[in-house]
């Protein structure tokens, strides 16, 4: 029992960590159609940020350091929208997810050059990877946090599509970008914001990942960001509840593969998932929740 | 109120339309007529600025347009129903009308004027709540056209607003376009039907392979016979 509920606080808060990710690539997918690759440099940005105020400034307190990772994450998604996405905004498809390949590598060299191939650790983060203990479960307080923290910036994100003028706008946009124009929204005003809620619910991330790994290095951001790509393919690329729902079926598949998986074998466990993901799109080649592309007719 | 001089589109090496002129006055219900192909959207999403306009100017009431963008000529008070209705087909009634007044602060008159088109269609009101895709063709193209007017533009310009809806819902369209004349909107309508659209037109511009072939009163239009059967297969009167 208490073995079963640690897993499911494992699972969960894994699982709340691809859905951030993965919401973020979908929101941006969304609205203009770009595969955003340098969605994992963001979290490094986002790690690199925290440790240059934690051990350059000497500020440890984590009141001050969580902002700082969340804010310059926003700051820096709108920061590459602006220089590296804009500019080819209307080109094809591939030449945005070049730019984005492009803008990834040049993150992690101007990292390496400027601070170096090892790992630098963030060392304020005590408190999240201490445990609390309800009767006789112990829980690592980042788990905790991050599930509740998922389970709240999606709400937030609900209510700010539904409730917001900017947000059904996006929401339209998903569909109709000329329609939305036709509205008198600005085209620039949807994609900055979608840029700056993929970049908010990154940069929550960027703080769990950090807690978990105490840790940052040029290449942080790149396995995450993997697995929040495989999410939102589970879930239909594009989908925004799809993001959410592959992200948690990614995180359970992966705590009970470790489960379930003997010792020798748990080498093989993303083998084992990649494999139902594999099998899971020859059934549903859209996901779970997307759509298959329609070619209609002219209207 | 609304002037457009020599517009031109291209498509690559194809030009859509050619060096196109067409003025609208004030108050005025003006229908742009042609056959399947003619350049009549092509023209329009030009005007709008959803398409780069390869050569040409627009004026809309004595200030000079050609540059702006589709979001700043919304503002200015020129929307576009576009052909095909395309309503937000996820969002409800409700999201549709009010993402027609996203460029409006006025919450009240905002409210005031979802009224009137809940007063106008009843079927809005009942499926308010609903998504747009369960509306059948008709009721999508009155909230397409009361999402248009959500903005309280001064010109409206209609992308064939009849395309495939039955005759009975074209009629009832058409009324509400003759009623929304007194309400002070200035409009050009698209049709590739020219029939009925002559009856309340003031002005008639047949547009065919990219060229303006006819400029007139829909009276000169429905008596020139020669017009009307070469570029709208209809006999004239």
């Amino acid at each position: 029992m208490e073995y079963l509920l640690q897993q499911s606080m494992n699972a969960l808060s894994l699982g709340g960590e691809y859905a951030l990710l993965a919401l973020g690539l979908a929101i941006v997918f969304s609205v203009m159609g770009l595969v955003n690759f340098a969605h994992g440099d963001m979290i490094t940005f986002g790690g690199y940020a925290m440790f240059l105020v934690a051990a350059g400034m000497g500020i440890a307190n984590p009141a001050l350091l969580l902002p700082v990772g969340v804010l310059s994450v926003v700051l820096f998604a709108m920061f590459l929208e602006k220089v590296a996405f804009k500019p080819v905004r209307g080109a094809p498809p591939t030449t945005g997810m070049l730019t984005a390949f492009g803008v990834s590598i040049l993150i992690q060299n101007v990292a390496l050059i400027f601070v170096g191939t090892r790992a630098k650790s963030v060392p304020t983060m005590d408190f999240l990877i201490s445990n609390v203990t309800i009767g006789s479960v112990r829980i690592p307080v980042v788990q905790i946090l991050e599930t509740a923290v998922t389970v709240i910036a999606i709400a937030l994100l609900v209510v700010f599509l539904r409730r917001t003028t900017i947000g059904m706008a996006m929401r339209a946009a998903a569909r109709d970008v000329s329609t939305v124009r036709l509205m008198g929204v600005r085209a620039d005003r949807v994609i900055a914001t979608a840029f700056a809620i993929s970049g908010f619910l990154a940069g929550l991330a960027t703080v769990f990942v950090l807690a978990r790994r105490g840790a940052v290095d040029p290449f942080m951001g790149f396995t995450p960001v993997l697995k929040a790509f495989v999410a939102a393919v589970i879930g239909g690329f594009g989908s925004l509840p799809g993001a959410v729902i592959g992200g948690l079926v990614l995180g359970v598949a992966e705590v009970m593969m470790q489960v379930v998986l003997p010792e020798s074998m748990a080498g093989f466990r993303d083998a084992f998932i990649f494999t139902a993901v594999g099998v899971l799109l020859l059934v549903r080649p859209q996901g779970i929740l997307g759509e298959r592309p329609d070619f209609g007719e002219k209207s | 109120m609304f002037k457009a001089e020599n517009v031109s589109v291209s498509y690559g090496p194809i030009r859509a339309v050619r060096d196109v002129s067409l003025t609208v006055g004030e108050g005025e219900i003006v229908t742009l007529l042609g056959p399947n192909g003619a350049g009549k959207s092509s023209l329009i999403s030009a005007i709008i600025g959803l398409v780069p306009k390869t050569g040409g100017r627009i004026a809309f009431r004595d200030e000079d347009v050609t540059v702006l963008g589709t979001e700043a000529l919304v503002c200015r008070g020129m929307t576009v129903t576009p052909e095909g209705r395309r309503v937000f087909a996820e969002l409800t009634v409700a999201e549709n009308l009010r993402l027609g007044a996203a460029t409006r602060g006025d919450p009240d008159g905002i409210a005031e004027d979802t009224e009137k088109f809940l007063e106008m269609f009843p079927i809005l009101r009942r499926r308010f709540h609903s998504a747009a895709k369960y509306l059948s063709g008709g009721e999508q193209q009155m909230l397409a056209i009361s999402r248009s007017l959500m903005s309280r533009p001064r010109f409206l310009m209609l992308d064939e607003p009849s395309l495939g809806l039955a005759p009975r819902i074209v009629d009832q369209i058409f009324e509400f376009l003759i009623q929304l004349r007194t309400w002070g909107v200035t409009m050009l309508v698209v049709e590739q039907n020219a029939g009925e659209v002559l009856e309340f037109a003031d002005r008639a511009y047949v547009l065919a392979s990219g060229a303006m072939q006819f400029s007139g009163t829909a009276e000169d239009l429905r008596q020139s016979g020669g017009v009307m059967e070469m570029y709208l297969g209809l006999e004239g009167h």
